[in-house]
């Protein structure tokens, strides 16, 4: 009972302390249903792993519920979740059994969620898994889910200017991919 | 003009992002479109990003949202735990320290009379009373005695493997 009493105090004194408004079970359901897919999809694509994708969207979401101060309003809980979704990303790419991000083999980013319905699609998995995982997420970011630049640079951590300068090269290099895809295809 | 932006680029994204792109689109800017590399790398990434979104948003395996919320609660309260038992462990972690001091300083203090207490353990350990053939002797003599030890030997037995066993379920 007392001991009770004592976790409550501090649960509400964290929270009060922080200003955070809890989501309740129904909130987070409305919330969960409207972004759910769309982290999936960020994840499945950005890892090219199904079964990753589903294991780090549920650690997103206890991290974005245990969070002692969540922003407010749909659109800053949304981008708090991805961004939440991109660091749990590279700190999986940073465990010891892969050294860095960037030296991880393309191979393992190959798209594999079985689907091949429309040529894009069937183009884009191959043109994506020869990108670099950080050029695949800020492509996401900007042409999947229309982040501006100063927001993927709030949820990559990456500056506003660094955006535009990758972006540039990320687009330029999955563009010539897609042509050269779409060239062999004809 | 910038080399990396053109300025009908967001003309173009907001088409795109409406799904007016190209049926409800002027018959200038699809022009424009045919002549600039730029905006024609738009389209071509933007259309194939959206497709990919709407076939992978289909693909999605979602959890129920109940559980997730659950388990968020139960690692919530297992932070709340640990922080309330942070200052506790603290102090054991004290008490023990002190402890450990204290008996040091003691066999420091007592040093010199421990040839005296080796002693006096050796005269114990050879008392009669304590030999297991003088202790069964004496039980065998008396039936009521064999009785009198068991039972308390038995609870004892129990009691002690009933703490083992909660210590070692705790942990």
């Amino acid at each position: 009972m007392i001991w009770d009493y004592s976790i409550a105090r501090v649960e509400t004194g964290a929270a009060a302390q922080d200003s955070a408004q809890p989501m309740d079970n129904e909130a987070f359901a409305a919330f969960y249903e409207r972004s759910a897919r769309s982290l999936w999809a960020y994840l499945a694509r950005v890892c090219g792993n199904p079964a990753l994708a589903d294991d780090l969207m549920q650690e997103a979401y206890l991290h974005f519920l245990g969070a002692a101060r969540v922003p407010d309003g749909e659109v800053a809980c949304r981008r708090y979740l991805f961004r939440i979704a991109t660091n749990l990303m590279r700190d999986h790419w940073r465990r010891p059994r892969t050294s860095s991000i960037d030296e991880l083999p393309e191979t393992l980013f190959a798209v594999s969620d079985g689907s091949s319905a429309s040529d894009a699609h069937a183009m884009l998995g191959p043109a994506m898994a020869q990108m670099r995982p950080r050029d695949r997420q800020i492509l996401w970011l900007a042409y999947a889910e229309d982040y501006s630049h100063r927001e993927i640079a709030e949820i990559t951590g990456l500056n506003s200017a660094s955006i535009r300068l990758l972006l540039f090269r990320a687009r330029r290099k999955v563009a010539r991919l897609l042509r050269s895809a779409k060239g062999g295809r004809a | 003009m910038n080399p990396g932006h053109c300025t009908r680029e967001n003309e173009v994204m907001d088409l795109l992002r409406s799904g007016r792109w190209p049926a409800a689109c002027e018959p200038e800017l699809r022009e424009h479109v045919a002549a600039c590399s730029l905006c024609a790398q738009t389209v071509l990434l933007k259309s194939s990003f959206a497709d990919a979104l709407v076939q992978a948003k289909d693909a999605a395996r979602l959890q129920s949202p109940g559980l997730l919320w659950w388990r968020a609660q139960l690692r919530r309260r297992h932070a709340a735990v640990q922080r309330v038992n942070r200052p506790i462990a603290g102090a054991q972690r004290f008490a023990l320290l002190i402890n450990l001091l204290a008996a040091v300083a003691l066999l420091a203090s007592q040093w010199r009379h421990v040839d005296r207490l080796t002693a006096w353990l050796s005269d114990v350990a050879e008392a009669p009373v304590f030999h297991p053939a003088t202790l069964w002797a004496m039980v065998s003599q008396q039936p009521g005695w064999s009785l009198m030890l068991l039972i308390p030997f038995a609870v004892a037995l129990v009691v002690l493997g009933g703490i083992t066993v909660y210590l070692a379920s705790e942990r």
